[in-house]
């Protein structure tokens, strides 16, 4: 993703606010989808999304701009996304597996295949689950991943390789 | 992700986006460093203080014990030159006979000790 020549000349003259008003204009649906495929559930992406850009604004007037603007703001959602599962996890006493609890939420009307697939996403580890997810919702290249995640790429081409063995596994599904 | 079963509620980004605006309103920009970067600061204090504790200071390493000598320093300091490093701790024997020890005045002999020995005691 190419962001705006003028956002670093907003940053230099320190026009945070109007910086701000266009980094929402420009990248709030993408870092909608971006966190909603980490989290699966509307109301917990929109959630996420206002606690992003919330520590986005608190933080804009500290960043070096040693990445782009995009990439920060990916990286901070990552973060939040990650941090919100964390915490619903805390929440889901003596569950083994993680519960998108994607029954209650009415914006989602996944096909039973849809729901079989998250069903074994949920049994994965967190990293394995995230890389599967991203990769399979969103087709994020694993070296924008690499940048958003602060991981190796090699890293997440192995931990996708791991996800998808198991996915196919629990899906009783041929291994090629 | 939509085209899959996963809906948002109508014209839920333009007015997301309105919201969104306000928070550059309602929320102080902050400018202060943020407490993550005094970190490594404060690291590389508590460790040159901790240096300063543990380690000898260049006065103490000129002090020779004997406890920290190391071979290649003791035998270093055996094959230097004598006579380079103090000529004056040796008596200038004469090679003409052995008997010329019997002529040492011992007077001569003790009071030039007291007066060098200090040198090297």
């Amino acid at each position: 993703m190419q962001e705006p020549d003028h956002w670093k000349a907003y940053l230099a003259n320190q026009e945070y606010d109007l910086l701000f008003k266009e980094m929402v204009d420009h990248l709030s649906e993408p870092l909608y989808w971006h966190i909603r495929s980490i989290v699966m559930r509307h109301d917990w992406a929109d959630d996420v999304l206002q606690e992003t850009f919330i520590k986005v604004w608190k933080a804009l007037a500290k960043f070096r701009g040693e990445s782009q603007l995009y990439t920060w703001l990916y990286r901070i959602a990552s973060r939040e996304a990650l941090g919100h599962l964390k915490k619903e996890k805390r929440l889901q006493l003596g569950d083994e597996a993680f519960n998108f609890q994607l029954q209650s939420d009415v914006y989602f009307d996944g096909d039973a295949a849809l729901q079989a697939l998250i069903d074994a996403l949920s049994q994965l580890p967190e990293k394995q689950r995230i890389v599967f997810q991203l990769k399979y919702f969103q087709n994020m290249p694993f070296a924008e991943m690499s940048e958003v995640l602060e991981t190796s790429v090699g890293a997440l081409k192995a931990s996708y390789h791991h996800a998808k063995q198991k996915i196919k596994s629990q899906l009783n599904l041929p291994e090629n | 992700m939509k085209e899959q079963g996963f809906k948002i509620p109508d014209n839920y980004f333009e007015q997301r986006k309105e919201s969104l605006k306000e928070i550059s309103q309602a929320e102080p920009l902050s400018s202060k460093p943020s407490p993550l970067r005094l970190w490594p600061w404060l690291a590389a204090a508590a460790s040159i203080v901790v240096a300063i504790i543990l380690f000898p200071t260049e006065h103490s390493q000129d002090k020779m014990e004997f406890s920290n000598l190391h071979s290649e320093q003791v035998l270093e300091f055996l094959s230097e030159d004598p006579y380079a490093v103090h000529p004056e701790s040796f008596l200038e024997l004469s090679d003409s006979s052995e008997n010329d020890w019997q002529i040492i005045d011992l007077q001569e002999l003790e009071h030039y000790l007291d007066n060098r020995s200090y040198e090297y005691l």
